[in-house]
């Protein structure tokens, strides 16, 4: 028997199931390893890395399938091996980000790298479910459905894994940064106390104020998430270029709370003054997962309602 | 919270205790200067409190 026929033997549905469902899996992993203005993984490495795993996962989740139907049942324990493998991917992308973290003019804070931790996480599993579909799809009625379903699961994967943004959660509008005596304000929320002229000028010429306006009462909690308002301050500030140096504490941005409302003031010293970007750019800050309560659903037996 | 590392102030009198070394200058227009310099050399904001005095506030890191 020659190679070729050796090939053609074995390229039954199990193969094409395989090497298409791995397939997807990796085109689903390159479609959701985004480098976007967060900038991450920017790195060539960072992306090698990520690439080889979502190449892992795709190939795992595509060969359960052909296992299970030659009742190899013991092949199954492979996948909880490979759910070791991205939990350890959690803590390297957390240990990354952390250590760069310090340096950054403006933090992401904890939170935020450990939703974005999660969230690298969460793709590999994402990617693993679509090439098992797909590998399922192509067994069970052959190649044509394993590629319609390799389409239908390429928009799907983008769709869960997109999350919600604060602008779902928060009304966002400009405010007048104004300045009253040393007591500086973004619209009538008080930020912080600047005691030289020098600086207060600067924050008048510079400063951005935008106040986020909680939509209901899950979104006032949220808000008030102090790593949920650094997370703005960091997309804010890596969209609009920072006006600060290392040790300029007064020109520090910062997110403030005004207690009675729940509303959120936001001040940022900004390179580049476009509205539409800051609004924009404060409208698409991901939701943390460690922000994100309903205490408005848990109330609901009781008499609470949500205004 | 915040931690008051110097004090600036055009009125010496006003000023009492200890914890944080005061800058007495003459005039308003001193104490603002002083706080500028102090500001640069100890990488801390500096407040203004009532009329006449300055302090200097180191703040741990802002919540996360």
């Amino acid at each position: 028997m020659s190679g070729w026929e050796g090939f053609r033997l074995a390229a039954d549905r199990d193969v094409l199931a395989v090497v298409l469902g791995t397939a997807v899996g990796l085109i689903a992993r390159v479609l959701l390893l985004r480098s976007d203005y967060r900038q991450y993984p920017a790195y060539p490495h960072g992306r090698l890395i990520h690439l080889s795993l979502g190449l892992i996962a795709g190939a795992l989740g595509a060969l359960a399938v052909p296992a299970l139907m030659a009742e190899e049942y013991t092949a199954i324990t492979f996948l909880s091996l490979a759910a070791q493998q991205f939990r350890e991917v959690r803590s390297m992308e957390r240990n990354a980000l952390r250590a760069v973290d310090g340096q950054e003019l403006v933090p992401r804070g904890d939170s935020y790298i450990e939703g974005i931790a999660v969230a690298f996480e969460g793709r590999n599993y994402v990617v693993m479910l679509a090439s098992f579909f797909v590998s399922l799809l192509c067994v069970w009625l052959g190649l044509w459905a394993g590629l319609a379903a390799g389409a239908a699961v390429l928009p799907a994967t983008r769709l869960l894994m997109r999350g919600r943004r604060v602008g779902d959660i928060a009304d966002i509008s400009f405010a007048p940064v104004r300045v009253d005596e040393a007591g500086v304000y973004v619209g009538d929320i008080y930020m912080m106390n600047v005691g030289l002229p020098e600086d207060r000028e600067l924050i008048m010429r510079s400063g951005i104020g935008i106040v986020l306006a909680p939509k209901n009462d899950d979104a006032r909690v949220t808000l008030a998430h102090g790593g949920q308002r650094q997370a703005i301050l960091y997309d804010l500030s890596t969209r609009l270029g920072v006006m600060r140096d290392e040790g300029e504490p007064a020109l520090v941005p910062l997110a403030k709370l005004e207690l009675a409302t729940g509303r959120v003031g936001v001040l940022a010293l900004a390179r580049e003054q476009d509205r539409d970007k800051a609004l924009d750019a404060v409208r698409n800050v991901p939701l943390l997962e460690a922000a994100v309560r309903h205490p408005v659903r848990a109330n609901r037996k009781g008499k609470e309602r949500s205004d | 919270m915040g931690k008051i590392i110097a004090v600036v102030t055009a009125r010496r009198e006003e000023v009492t205790g200890g914890g944080a070394p005061v800058f007495a200058a003459g005039s308003p227009e001193a104490a603002e200067r002083l706080a500028l310099e102090l500001e640069k050399v100890l990488d801390c904001a500096a407040s203004r409190i009532g009329d006449h005095h300055f302090v200097l506030v180191e703040r741990t890191p802002p919540v996360r």
